[in-house]
């Protein structure tokens, strides 16, 4: 149960976040998108090892919270203007924490491959939901026009439709939820959800009703994993049913697992590097031919991370840190 | 007269065909060490496991200062100060020691739904977690991993974590098994010295030990109560003799 990141740690990731503040002085619109859709990700991904490598609840429909609040946005955004994001955050979030509360109160009771198979169910139930039905556009997806903006009286504050903009924002936002998961993980609740994940049997014989924890950490979970559909839904302005669907939900466990379970900071970095990879696999300047099968090349390196490192990138850089402190000494 | 400290009355449990445990009374008062034993598979810790709420018994009922808790679940069990040890070390193998009895301790406090305090903020339960290692004779390993432990001194972590849960009731199910002999004495030691001020129940195979430190004994075999009370009675006892201790 160690929460507080070492020095090195915070050292790497300080170095991480002086490249994400140096992108957007290039310019490249291509390349700030990208990289916006990296934070987000990993913010999706960070709020996903929230309860995998946490609480040990592997979900397999956390891309439900993550689509949800991307739908709600749609459906409070007016056509012909912004919406306030200083309460349709808060909107978006309470929808994600109650589907959470609800889907959670379902599916906690369950467990290891049944908790999988349930959370599956309910997120694929959501994407039929919305694939099938008028209600946003169906399967072929609906769009806000107007991204949010925060307006204080007659003053604009704050538009997302700045791209830079945007991109700030999320870069704030995915250091917010690190803090706020890590305070969270330090906390009495955070050391009980960590007891439940190596030995639940034992936390309900100390005196814990696990039940309750679990929900409640799953409810966190959700509620970041909506906070980051949100963002994503102002990256494009558009909202496909595919961010329901179990491939997003299997993308960020591949993410959880690439940047190293439990370790809360790389699965942020895992979704760094899966879409890294994947531009560098597409660039047909330096693979040719093969960048057209880069889905191969891609699932080839995820296949070499997950045998080569024992916890992915985050595991490989918390032991490159214990080998530092090591020499040191 | 008051309600006894724990009671069974007409306790059964049955897995499948098997009567772990059949219509059995028993009475813990405070202030008592009250020892079980008999034979392998005669039911002793299905009876811990009854009281703990661990299984649900088939009848009867379990009460606990005249209420009655039968089928509450573990927690809720604890909850009301009645604590148990595992036979099979069962511990946080990736926690401290002092981590392991945080859990512990944090557990007697109620809820612990604070999510923006530090957990060491917390200096009551940072004091019991100390005290209970202490009691342990474990103050030495509070920073160590469980599982890089001796099995020896897992099985006195298991103690600790007991007591930081201050339990009026403990329920040992055979605290001594594995230790050596110095560790064990260490472990009789403490249940003598927490015996006045707290009902225990005991299972334990090591004869000398259950005979020096039990106020009351009773006797299981195939899930019944075949004798129960002083150790002197139970010395004596025929039945007991034939059933478990031997002829000789």
């Amino acid at each position: 149960m160690t929460v507080i990141p070492s020095k090195f740690v915070i050292i790497v990731l300080c170095f991480f976040i002086a490249i994400l503040i140096f992108v957007p002085f290039t310019g490249d619109k291509y390349w700030i998108k990208l990289v916006t859709r990296m934070m987000v990700l990993g913010m999706f991904a960070m709020s996903l090892d929230f309860i995998v490598g946490y609480t040990g609840l592997v979900s397999f429909g956390h891309a439900a919270f993550f689509g949800l609040a991307a739908y709600t946005l749609h459906l409070i955004s007016p056509e012909e203007t912004a919406v306030n994001l200083l309460w349709a955050l808060p909107v978006c979030l309470l929808v994600s924490g109650t589907a959470a509360a609800i889907i959670g109160a379902l599916s906690v009771r369950t467990r290891g491959i049944y908790f999988i198979m349930v959370t599956l169910a309910f997120a694929q139930m959501l994407f039929y939901f919305f694939h099938d039905s008028d209600i946003a556009g169906g399967s072929d997806g609906a769009f806000i026009y107007f991204k949010p903006v925060i307006v204080l009286g007659e003053l604009t504050l704050m538009d997302l439709d700045g791209q830079n903009v945007l991109y700030f924002f999320s870069l704030v936002s995915l250091m917010f939820a690190y803090g706020f998961l890590l305070i969270i993980l330090r906390s009495p609740f955070g050391r009980v959800i960590q007891g439940i994940k190596v030995n639940e049997h034992r936390m309900r014989a100390l005196g814990y009703n696990t039940y309750i924890y679990k929900l409640v950490s799953f409810i966190i979970a959700g509620l970041i994993g909506g906070y980051a559909g949100f963002l994503f839904a102002c990256i494009d302005g558009f909202v496909p049913p595919e961010l329901l669907g179990w491939q997003e939900s299997g993308l960020a466990l591949v993410m959880v697992i690439l940047g190293g379970i439990g370790t809360l900071f790389g699965p942020a970095l895992g979704a760094v590097a899966l879409l890294g990879v994947e531009e560098l696999f597409r660039e047909r300047h330096i693979f040719g031919q093969l960048s057209e099968h880069w889905q191969i090349m891609l699932g080839a390196f995820v296949i070499a991370v997950v045998l080569m490192l024992k916890n992915g990138i985050g595991g490989l850089i918390l032991k490159i840190g214990d080998r530092l402190k090591g020499s040191v000494r | 007269m008051s309600d006894p400290l724990l009671l069974a009355q007409d306790l059964s449990v049955s897995f499948g065909g098997l009567h772990a445990v059949s219509n059995l009374n028993l009475e813990v008062e405070m202030g008592e060490v009250h020892a079980i034993i008999g034979p392998n598979g005669a039911g002793k810790t299905s009876l811990i496991n009854l009281f703990s709420g661990d299984i649900e018994p088939t009848r009867g009922r379990v009460y606990h200062r005249g209420e009655d808790i039968t089928g509450l679940p573990p927690y809720q069990v604890v909850a009301r100060g009645i604590g148990r040890s595992y036979q099979i070390t069962n511990i946080f193998l990736e926690f401290t020691c002092s981590q392991n009895c945080w859990l512990a301790a944090r557990a007697r406090l109620g809820s612990a739904m604070r999510f923006f305090v530090p957990s060491g903020r917390d200096i009551h339960t940072a004091k019991r977690v100390s005290e209970a290692l202490s009691l342990a004779g474990l103050e030495a390993k509070a920073n160590n991993v469980a599982k890089e432990l001796s099995y020896g001194e897992q099985r006195q972590l298991e103690i600790a974590m007991l007591m930081a849960l201050e339990p009026e009731i403990l329920l040992l199910d055979e605290p001594l098994a594995g230790l050596g002999v110095d560790e064990s004495q260490g472990v009789l030691d403490l249940v003598r010295r927490l015996a006045p001020e707290h009902g225990i129940v005991l299972i334990e195979h090591d004869m000398d030990a259950v005979f020096a430190i039990a106020d009351k004994l009773t006797v299981m075999v195939d899930g019944r109560v075949l004798e129960s009370g002083t150790p002197e009675i139970i010395k004596v006892s025929e039945k007991v003799r034939k059933a478990y201790l031997g002829d000789d």
